[in-house]
């Protein structure tokens, strides 16, 4: 037997006995019980590079459950700048899944990160549907998403998925609203009782939600007892690592990234009566891999567009805060707000070299992750953001773009006043309230009063970087340019 | 939308994830801390990973990993 036969043989052994021989799945006695396999993933978010190890794992347990059904709870897209940044935007992880032979996958929030067009790509040229009960979709948009689907398995059993995507306080997925024009939303509570008639045309009923863990186990406890059989999860990246059973309702949800994904068994008996567990395996540690999928992945990664050109410099920048001028000019213009701010910790290089401007180096600029976040706010409560600010960022001066700003100091770690001026050099009026965009860290550390909390755009502010120097084409010279004041 | 944290209150942006919440947390009480020694859990229990998405109204519980 050849090794890796054998580390195949004792992982099918590892799960065959960790899962079936301790619990419910009873040998004899309950011959005429029909059993359902399920591993669910969720929230990949485009972590390919645990796709060699994943298949593996897949392929072992097929050897086992022949007729094991493979299902993503969502949000496969957005994380990995070799899928979300590829010519065919996301496609890299559905080749994948498709090589998988993924059975379903719920609609995630970031599947629309894609925008229409290359989400319609993407359920074109997926192997497997997207289903979504609560998304109101004309024919005119052209997304093929279903709000359920059977699947009839060989041994008879006939199960019902069907499933609902989270809606935040606007009453959308977290996406850029521009992604969902002409697309409406109904209240997934609603809806996911309203679905609850499936259950008396199948064997089982499963929801594969794009939800969020308290929202589902809210549901749960607000569905019909002895409807629902199974709530596979995603959204908030919860890692349930125990059978977690509300009102008779299994719910389940594998983190994200890959690194775990949730090994399902629902059997049913001749009473109807189901019995559920389920057992979180960790995937992303060393261990055997599937080689084609290795294959597949090394192919992504050494695609060139990462270091191909996307805009050009037409002068070395040779500052943090040059380079900062520009980052904070990328998210001003791009997500045309009046004003921009970038923190001086948000600048992670020193130097570009004049020429080519590749996204890896946006990546260099930015590595962060951060998102942009739009604010309402008001010249004064900027002014008590500066103020807050200072200490936390170690004394140095935030990038503005939009406006020019004077620190007057009263030593080195005080701030005496701040005076925002126009770009034109006349002094700010601060009781007017200006939109302005700033990152995720900014958002959530900065400690002053403003009235609005802010909306996020849920775009990286380096993918943000990326559309705008794709858009610019060519860089100006910011070595002039000179927007803070130290005083 | 508001979020709870250690059984607080707070209001943060729309969109925010568990890292910002947990941002937000350690700005507000005015300590420093290192990513690598804490741990988020929901009122469930359940370990959540730093980039989940919160919904409004969701309940978190920051602890030291060494209290685990």
């Amino acid at each position: 037997m050849t090794n890796k036969k054998f580390c195949q043989l004792s992982f099918i052994i590892l799960i065959f006995a960790t899962i079936f021989l301790n619990y419910s799945c009873k040998p004899k006695a309950e011959v005429e019980n029909k059993k359902l396999i399920i591993l669910a993933v969720n929230d990949m978010h485009a972590a390919i590079e645990n796709f060699p190890r994943f298949a593996f794992i897949v392929d072992s347990l097929r050897e086992i459950y022949p007729d094991l059904l493979l299902v993503s709870a969502g949000d496969n897209q957005s994380g990995n700048p070799v899928n979300d940044q590829y010519p065919q935007k996301g496609m890299p992880i559905i080749d994948l899944m498709n090589m998988l032979k993924f059975d379903l996958c719920a609609v995630g929030n970031h599947e629309f990160d894609t925008k229409q067009d290359g989400f319609k790509h993407i359920i074109n040229n997926a192997n497997f549907d997207f289903i979504c009960a609560n998304i109101k979709l004309s024919s005119s948009i052209g997304l093929n998403i279903k709000p359920f689907k059977t699947i009839k398995m060989p041994n008879g059993l006939k199960i019902a998925f069907t499933s609902v995507i989270s809606l935040n306080e606007n009453g959308i997925p977290d996406t850029h609203p521009n992604n969902l024009k002409g697309i409406k939303f109904d209240n997934p509570f609603k809806v996911a009782k309203d679905y609850t008639y499936l259950k008396d045309e199948h064997d089982l009923l499963i929801y594969l939600n794009h939800f969020g863990f308290e929202e589902d186990v809210e549901l749960a406890e607000q569905l019909p007892k002895g409807k629902v059989d199974l709530i596979i999860g995603g959204h908030s990246h919860t890692i349930v690592d125990e059978e977690q059973i509300i009102n008779d309702i299994l719910i389940t949800q594998a983190g994200s990234k890959l690194k775990y994904c949730s090994l399902i068994c629902l059997e049913i008996d001749k009473n109807y009566e189901v019995k559920k567990s389920m057992q979180l395996i960790e995937i992303n540690k060393n261990g055997d891999i599937a080689q084609a999928f290795q294959e597949k992945l090394d192919y992504y990664n050494d695609n060139p567009f990462l270091n191909e050109k996307i805009a050009e410099a037409e002068d070395d920048f040779s500052s943090a805060e040059q380079i900062g001028y520009l980052m904070v000019d990328a998210l001003r213009l791009q997500l045309n707000t009046d004003i921009a701010f970038i923190n001086p910790g948000g600048v992670r290089i020193s130097q570009l070299e004049k020429g080519d401007i590749s996204i890896k180096d946006v990546y260099s600029m930015d590595p962060f992750g951060n998102e942009a976040i739009i604010f309402n706010l008001s010249g004064n409560e900027m002014k008590d953001m500066f103020f807050a600010a200072f200490a936390l960022d170690d004394y140095m001066p935030i990038y503005p773009s939009g406006i020019k700003v004077k620190y007057i100091l009263k030593n080195e770690k005080n701030i005496e006043d701040i005076i925002f001026y126009s770009e034109a050099g006349e002094v700010l009026d601060m009781e007017k309230t200006y939109s302005v965009s700033m990152n995720s860290y900014m958002a959530s550390v900065y400690k002053y009063e403003h009235l609005d909390l802010g909306t996020g755009q849920f775009i990286t502010t380096a993918e943000n970087m990326i559309e705008y120097l794709k858009e610019l084409e060519t860089v100006p010279s910011y070595k002039n340019e000179k927007r803070v004041e130290i005083k | 939308m508001k979020i709870q944290i250690n059984g607080k209150s707070f209001q943060i942006f729309v969109g925010a994830k568990v890292i910002d919440a947990v941002r937000m947390y350690f700005a507000e009480i005015e300590e420093v801390f290192d990513i690598e020694n804490i741990i988020v859990k929901d009122k469930y229990g359940n370990k959540l990973e730093f980039d989940g998405a919160l919904n409004n109204n969701n309940s978190l519980f920051i602890k030291l990993k060494t209290y685990d």
